[in-house]
């Protein structure tokens, strides 16, 4: 499956033809007036092939498409496989139900990115972390928290240090406290577990990150750079998703002599589907229910489901509602991450 | 002692130099731990992905990034022409009219692309539109200024003939003026375009698509080779359009005025058009209709964040450094770029020196058109692997990729200085050193200054691509607030950004009056 929201097609060799016929003329020399200027060569190719056809175009055919999104929490190439496999389980189970619908998914750069998909309504259901899923609940009037992993009850971060810093293992939160003048870096700024809760625990244990840290606090942008940056010594510690580090841990891409987990945080809420209010409106009475059926489902004695679910790092996929959250949501007040 | 204005300036310019340089520090700067990490990347560039799944999504992106330029210019040359006509006073007139239309075009032009990206997503979602707007809008802005200009320094016998006999002012600019500056016009909307292809690259990153979006996913898991291939793409994609811009505008480009340009303009916008599959109803959807006036109000009026006053305030004085410090990097890397590209104008070398030359020069024009191809938050990660957190690696990375820029437009000036000044230094035996402090420099001088004077208003605005580094500053309070979806501090910090580059504009005046 392609990694964009459209496939790559034929159309998009025109102008790199163009270009590579002006670039011959230019790169040779500069006294060359001769050629024609691009566009000569469009005419000619036009009509030649079909166009593949785009998602836009599927938005107007009879069935409509649901749009679901996630933050991207993970290295793309699993996103895509995820998604990939989670959209022909939610249009089988959905069909089961009796609405035709194509699910696509659709992916973003940036966790807040994935917020504003869900706020201007390009995303009809998302899988946000604990923060941006409170915020889109906030932003969204009646969108509704209908489904997290069993594992999501219960999340962690763990905090990590280069191996030569002398940062030795932490065993609670008070502890946390020894941080103070190293430096260091947090993961995507509305992560929760790269973020807000290890901000909070932070906080807990007196250390403010503007002010008890060397430099300022960073913000690689995701786990896996957050990963690279402490490794490379650029950070003294880091914090991230417990999940990933664990992954990384286990497939050997992580250099444990230059980075060691020097701290695993109490457990809290995290990941949870998020969904447009008006899901029954566009895609048929009952839809909301039926798409939360449809993970709650997802069975680990069936192979195909437990390839999804294996992919999600999950058991199984259990209900939930906003009021889960309001411990987040509070935290996230208190970090000045939700105003 | 009394100090000529220009003496004064410079010791000035080195003061404000000294105090950036100590703000960012001096101690802890380079990171040797991270070389491995910075050396990966670089290897990597042996071994980029050529994958046909990945080649073919590589091809679809950079279809997608000229595209947005191609009608990201389109828009601002429209915009350019009504623009130029409401601020040009002979079109205008000198009435309080034409100043405020004046006063309206300086906003945009102090906004960074990626920060209209940012705001229309919010209104519009992830639409081909916004990058259409996000490249037409600043650009127009600078664009109508530019043609203004133009048609009120352009020879006035026409025009004055035209109004004496009771024309018009428009009539009297269109029939008196425009075929005047046509060719001019022109050569500028290429050379907008050329900026177009950078700026759509790293507008990607917000999310519309094109190879900004596909480095932004590739950077999140960190696939060098992946980000390598896109990079080469972007590398092949800048350079012709800069190959296609310097030969339009050079001496040996089309020679006819113009008149093949609105053909050629009109093929590019129709296959752009059909390859973004821009659909000009959003803007006046049902949801942009109900999106837009309620981020009007989220953004009016503007707060402070919770920081307050004292956080703007040393977000701003970081930014302020963090500036003069890639200003300096920038030039400095820029002028020695431009000195390595430069084809020797005497010709008395022998068959090898003569390809020794060329190596030279064909080398010197990839690593400046590295320099620029690769966005500046890319080079921001790459330095603060090598630099510790702080104002350097967001400062060096910034120069660097203007210095690519730079580089070039400095290289185009020196070529533009007559030759003699420094064939009569080389006749008289000079060195090459010599040659270049009495021949070369101080025929370019001023025009070098001015081309860093105009590249640092828009270093003050790129300041707020440059994440992760750590540098806070401006960008950083910007993102903070973005993320936590608070648009009145946005707005808030918007403005400072605004005045900021207003205040750099300003500067610049001055220091070009100065100098001249």
């Amino acid at each position: 499956m392609s990694r964009t929201r459209r496939s790559a097609s034929w159309r998009a060799l025109i102008p790199l033809s163009l270009l590579a016929l002006t670039a011959a003329s230019c790169a040779g020399s500069d006294d060359s007036g001769s050629d024609e200027p691009p566009g000569s060569a469009a005419a000619e190719t036009d009509g030649t092939s079909e166009p593949v056809e785009e998602s836009e175009s599927a938005d107007e055919s009879d069935s409509p498409v649901l749009h679901i999104g996630a933050i991207p929490d993970q290295e793309p190439e699993r996103l895509q496989r995820t998604y990939g496999l989670l959209a022909d389980h939610l249009e089988e189970e959905l069909a089961d139900d009796g609405f035709t619908t194509d699910v696509e998914y659709v992916p973003v750069t940036d966790y807040s990115g994935a917020v504003t998909g869900f706020v201007v309504g390009d995303l009809d259901a998302v899988w946000f972390g604990g923060l941006t899923g409170v915020q889109a609940q906030l932003e969204v009037e009646g969108a509704q928290a209908v489904a997290q992993r069993d594992i999501d009850e219960a999340f962690t971060s763990v905090f990590i240090a280069g191996a030569d810093t002398g940062v030795e293992t932490i065993d609670d939160v008070a502890g946390l406290a020894a941080l103070e003048g190293q430096s260091f870096t947090f993961g995507s700024e509305s992560s929760t577990s790269g973020r807000l809760m290890p901000q909070s625990f932070l906080a807990e244990a007196g250390i403010d990150p503007d002010e008890d840290f060397e430099g300022q606090p960073g913000f690689s942008g995701s786990h896996d750079a957050t990963i690279e940056l402490v490794a490379a010594g650029t950070y003294d510690v880091g914090a991230l998703n417990s999940q990933v580090w664990d992954d990384r841990v286990a497939d050997g891409t992580v250099d444990e002599t230059a980075v060691v987990e020097v701290f695993r945080t109490p457990p809290y809420y995290d990941y949870h589907w998020v969904v447009q209010p008006d899901l029954d409106d566009e895609f048929g009475d009952g839809f909301t229910e039926a798409f939360t059926e449809a993970m709650t489902a997802l069975d680990p004695d069936d192979p195909d489901d437990a390839e999804v679910l294996e992919l999600f790092g999950a058991g199984a996929f259990i209900e939930t509602e906003n009021g889960n959250y309001a411990a987040i949501e509070a935290v996230g007040r208190d970090a000045g991450l939700i105003r | 002692m009394t100090l000529t204005p220009r003496r004064r300036l410079v010791l000035i310019g080195a003061l404000v130099v000294v105090w950036a340089i100590g703000r960012a520090g001096l101690s802890g700067v380079v990171n040797t731990s991270g070389a491995s990490a910075f050396q990966r990347f670089w290897r990597s560039a042996l071994s980029p992905d050529l994958s046909a799944d990945f080649l073919s999504l590589t091809i679809e992106a950079t279809a997608t990034t000229a595209a947005f330029a191609v009608l990201g210019s389109a828009l601002a040359l429209l915009i350019g022409v009504a623009g130029a006509l409401a601020i040009s006073e002979r079109a205008m007139g000198t009435g309080w009219l034409r100043r405020a239309a004046e006063v309206v075009a300086t906003v945009p032009r102090a906004v960074h692309e990626i920060l209209v990206a940012l705001l229309l997503i919010q209104v519009l979602g992830f639409d081909p539109m916004v990058a259409v707007i996000a490249i037409g809008v600043p650009f127009g802005a600078v664009t109508a200024k530019v043609y203004a200009d133009a048609l009120d320094d352009a020879d006035r016998s026409a025009y004055d003939g035209l109004r004496a006999s009771g024309v018009g002012r428009l009539t009297a600019v269109a029939y008196g003026l425009v075929p005047l500056v046509r060719g001019e016009f022109v050569s500028y909307a290429f050379y907008r375009f050329e900026c177009a292809i950078r700026s759509a690259a790293v507008l990607g990153i917000v999310g519309v698509g094109g190879l900004g979006f596909q480095l932004d996913i590739s950077f999140e898991s960190l696939r060098y080779d992946e980000i390598w291939t896109l990079i080469f793409a972007l590398m092949l994609l800048s350079g012709t359009a800069d190959a296609v811009s310097s030969w339009v505008r050079g001496p040996s480009g089309p020679s006819d005025g113009g008149r093949w340009f609105p053909v050629v303009a009109a093929v590019g916008v129709a296959w752009s058009w059909w390859q973004v599959g821009l659909d000009v109803s959003v803007l006046w959807s049902a949801r942009t209709l109900e999106r837009g006036p309620e981020l009007l109000r989220d953004l009016f009026p503007p707060e402070l964040g919770p920081g307050g006053w004292t956080e703007l305030w040393s977000a701003t004085v970081d930014t302020m450094s963090l500036v003069v410090v890639a200003v300096v990097v920038a030039a400095l890397f820029g002028f020695v770029g431009a000195a390595v590209v430069r084809r020797p104008v005497i010709d008395k070398r022998s068959g090898l020196s003569a390809v020794g030359d060329g190596f030279r020069i064909v080398v010197g024009r990839l690593v400046l058109l590295t320099a620029r191809a690769v966005p500046a938050p890319v080079w921001a990660f790459l330095f603060v692997l090598v630099l510790y957190p702080g104002i350097w690696p967001g400062a060096v990375a910034l120069g660097v990729y203007n210095a690519g820029v730079l580089g070039r437009l400095y290289a185009e000036a020196i070529e533009s200085q007559p030759p003699e000044p420094e064939r009569a230094a080389a006749l008289a035996g000079a060195g090459r050193w010599t040659r270049w402090a009495y021949g070369v420099i101080p025929g370019a001088a001023p025009r070098l200054v001015s081309l860093t004077v105009y590249r640092s208003e828009v270093m003050v605005r790129e300041t707020i691509v440059i994440g992760v580094v750590g540098a806070g500053g401006l960008g950083q309070l910007l993102r903070d607030h973005l993320v936590a979806r608070d648009f009145g501090a946005v707005m808030g910090v918007v403005i400072v950004l605004i005045v900021l580059a207003i205040a750099a504009d300003a500067l610049g005046r001055v220091i070009r009056r100065v100098l001249r």
